[in-house]
């Protein structure tokens, strides 16, 4: 993979420390994986994982609330789509999500993988302007993977072996002079997304 | 989600909503919703949705909107949302319905707009 060299020096020949230390914050973060019971109750804790791996790369506000959002309806298509527990099964057996963050270099890559089957095809239909339509045909559902496949810059989906599903998706990093340009031209960007703190709520604030 | 409350003011039926919107709660929030779209005294649902305090919704919680905007209409009432956040305007903007779900700046504008759209049974 190409390799590409930033340097911008002040008079005195110093390395900027916040560009240096923002290039290689990514090659410190180890792959993270995370177990979650297949029930609605735990996406959350599945969204503030995400938030505390893409907050410790340079992803914007904006670019973490949108993983945040794009893992939870990964895990709300594994639950929805999961194997139902037969009614005897005890809570130890549930059926579980899995779920990996892989921070690379230029990217975050995200995977979650449930015993479910894959949605119905009429699930993966593009995004419609539905400014025109009948409000009684607005649609209720199959909105969780058109939100993925616009909030992530890849997603691919496959069945695996005894009907598991995996859904992973791939978040890029905006080059670096971009970033900066960004937050030279607007006063109210954040300083560094590392510093992006995570309330209760599992919001950002 | 922080806050779920339903109240009458007026002709209209408000439904507070702040926190965040997930598929763990989207049931409970349908439930109330559905409550807030039924007829009182033979007038048409005029619902409105006090949002800017919620901070996440994801698609299930959009897909209750659009349920209740649908109950509502087919029963010649109205809904309408007040103060969805930057956030919650772009999820509606993906799913492509920002214009069908629309959303205004104040309770008053909301309270004004029903009164223009009216509906009757």
């Amino acid at each position: 993979m190409a390799r590409t060299r930033i340097t911008r020096r002040d008079p005195k020949g110093r390395q900027p420390s916040s560009l240096k230390a923002e290039r290689d914050a990514s090659r410190d973060i180890p792959r993270i994986d995370l177990r979650i019971p297949a029930v609605a109750e735990h996406v959350k804790i599945a969204r503030l994982a995400a938030a505390g791996v893409a907050s410790r790369m340079r992803f914007t506000f904006d670019e973490i609330e949108d993983i945040k959002l794009a893992v939870a309806e990964a895990c709300n298509n594994a639950i929805l789509h999961a194997r139902l527990p037969d009614s005897h099964r005890v809570p130890a057996t549930w059926p579980a999500i899995e779920i990996s963050f892989t921070p690379h270099p230029d990217c975050l890559e995200i995977s979650v993988a449930d015993e479910g089957v894959l949605p119905s095809p009429e699930l993966c239909a593009p995004r419609l302007n539905h400014a025109g339509f009948s409000s009684l045909d607005l649609p209720e559902d199959g909105l969780g993977l058109l939100l993925i496949r616009t909030l992530m810059d890849e997603v691919e989906h496959h069945a695996g072996p005894q009907t598991t599903t995996t859904v992973r998706m791939i978040k890029r990093l905006q080059p670096l002079h971009l970033l900066h340009e960004q937050r030279r031209t607007s006063p109210h960007a954040p300083q560094s997304a590392s510093h992006v703190e995570i309330g209760p709520t599992g919001s950002a604030r | 989600m922080e806050r779920l409350n339903l109240r009458v003011q007026g002709e209209a039926t408000i439904v507070e909503v702040a926190g965040e919107i997930e598929l763990a709660n989207t049931p409970r929030l349908r439930e109330i919703l559905g409550r807030a779209c039924e007829p009182i005294d033979n007038r048409a649902p005029q619902v409105i949705v006090e949002m800017s305090g919620v901070s996440f919704i994801d698609s299930s919680g959009v897909g209750v909107l659009v349920g209740a905007l649908k109950r509502a209409r087919a029963q010649g009432g109205t809904l309408v949302l007040v103060g969805c956040g930057v956030r919650v305007r772009r999820v509606f903007e993906i799913a492509g319905l920002l214009d069908a779900l629309g959303c205004v700046e104040s309770l008053e504008a909301a309270l004004e707009a029903n009164s223009v759209m009216g509906g009757t049974t």
